[in-house]
């Protein structure tokens, strides 16, 4: 392989790696950026016989075991958050907890690494700490704490 | 100092091909952390590919390469098709590689870009419209491609249930993806 072939292959291959690095970061400007959208949805769930808030069809998963031992739902409340690296965001929660999200990296394959903690104020009486990896527009859910005779299923969707 | 000459001084200062003075002076005007850095990918990248021609050069039968060289090359001046000349000296081949270095900046550029605008239709088109957009273009082996991506869903790393009793699993989205569940109850069992 002569000099001339070498320079040339030499040149290729940094030019490919500064042009291609930002790829190798998916999604990091956006999260100091503009930030991650996310939405957190609070449901009310009860066994006792009743109807299911129709927007919540599009949750399949609250369709299958053991979300559907539940006759009855309703959506209590509806967030939207935006979430930056670093910046925990909070939902006030209808029996007086506190949801706390918390964006801690974008993975290489793109998924959302969060750290979730569901408190009173000033204590750590129920959940002090949840991490959970979700792919974009994938939910995932905390359940269980009981509320007004019934249990409170908390949905939680970042990005898609 | 344009790019392409300060990228050629940086080959020629890692090739050793500039006299005292001018490697003085190049020395002296690489002190910033961006030039060092650049410098520092270059020099790796010169030492990975010499070893790997010094590798193939040693397995490559160099003699016979080179007669069938020099018996292509005649025989293509006895025809007088002029495919096959003698190239120049060392200015007109920096000159190749200054226009190779251009090219492959340009080409890595474009690829970047291309990259990255396919990365953010992805990112921001659900799987289904663009299969269907596929199948409207008629591509059907890409529309499978696509159909066939599974979604990763969302599993627990991590819990801390304090005091507590809980457990965690999985129900199943609507594309057949896990989504997790992490299910807490909400007093602590009475003792």
């Amino acid at each position: 392989m002569n000099q001339v072939t070498r320079r040339a292959i030499r040149s290729l291959v940094v030019a490919l790696v500064f042009a291609l690095t930002p790829l190798a970061l998916p999604h990091h400007g956006a999260a100091q950026g503009a930030g991650i959208r996310g939405r957190v949805i609070v449901v009310l769930a009860k066994e006792e016989a009743g109807t299911v808030d129709p927007s919540l069809r599009s949750m399949s998963a609250l369709s299958r075991p053991p979300f559907n031992s539940y006759r009855t739902m309703s959506v209590l409340s509806r967030e939207r958050l935006t979430l930056r690296t670093g910046h925990p965001e909070q939902v006030e929660l209808p029996n007086g907890r506190r949801l706390q999200v918390e964006l801690q990296r974008i993975m290489p394959d793109g998924r959302f690494r969060v750290r979730i903690s569901i408190n009173r104020p000033g204590r750590q009486d129920y959940l002090p700490l949840l991490t959970v990896v979700a792919a974009p527009g994938d939910p995932f859910f905390v359940a269980g704490q009981g509320y007004s005779g019934g249990t409170l299923i908390i949905g939680v969707t970042l990005g898609g | 100092m344009n790019a392409a000459r300060h990228e050629e001084e940086l080959h020629a200062f890692l090739d050793h091909e500039l006299s005292e003075e001018e490697r003085a002076r190049v020395a002296q005007e690489l002190s910033s952390a961006g030039d060092q850095a650049e410098l520092q990918a270059f020099a790796q990248i010169g030492d990975l590919l010499r070893a790997h021609a010094e590798q193939t050069s040693a397995e490559l039968p160099a003699d016979d390469l080179y007669a069938a060289i020099h018996e292509r090359v005649d025989e293509d001046m006895r025809l007088g098709r002029g495919y096959l000349r003698v190239v120049g000296g060392a200015r007109q081949r920096r000159l190749f590689t200054g226009a190779g270095v251009v090219l492959a900046i340009a080409a890595a550029l474009a690829l970047g870009f291309f990259a990255r605008g396919t990365q953010s239709f992805l990112a921001h088109t659900t799987g289904t419209s663009i299969a269907e957009h596929l199948h409207d273009a008629g591509d059907v082996s890409q529309t499978m491609a696509v159909l066939e991506e599974p979604s990763l869903g969302s599993e627990v790393v991590e819990v801390d249930f304090g005091g507590n009793a809980g457990t965690v699993f999985a129900v199943e989205g609507s594309a057949g993806q896990p989504l997790a569940v992490v299910w807490i109850e909400d007093e602590k069992p009475s003792l």
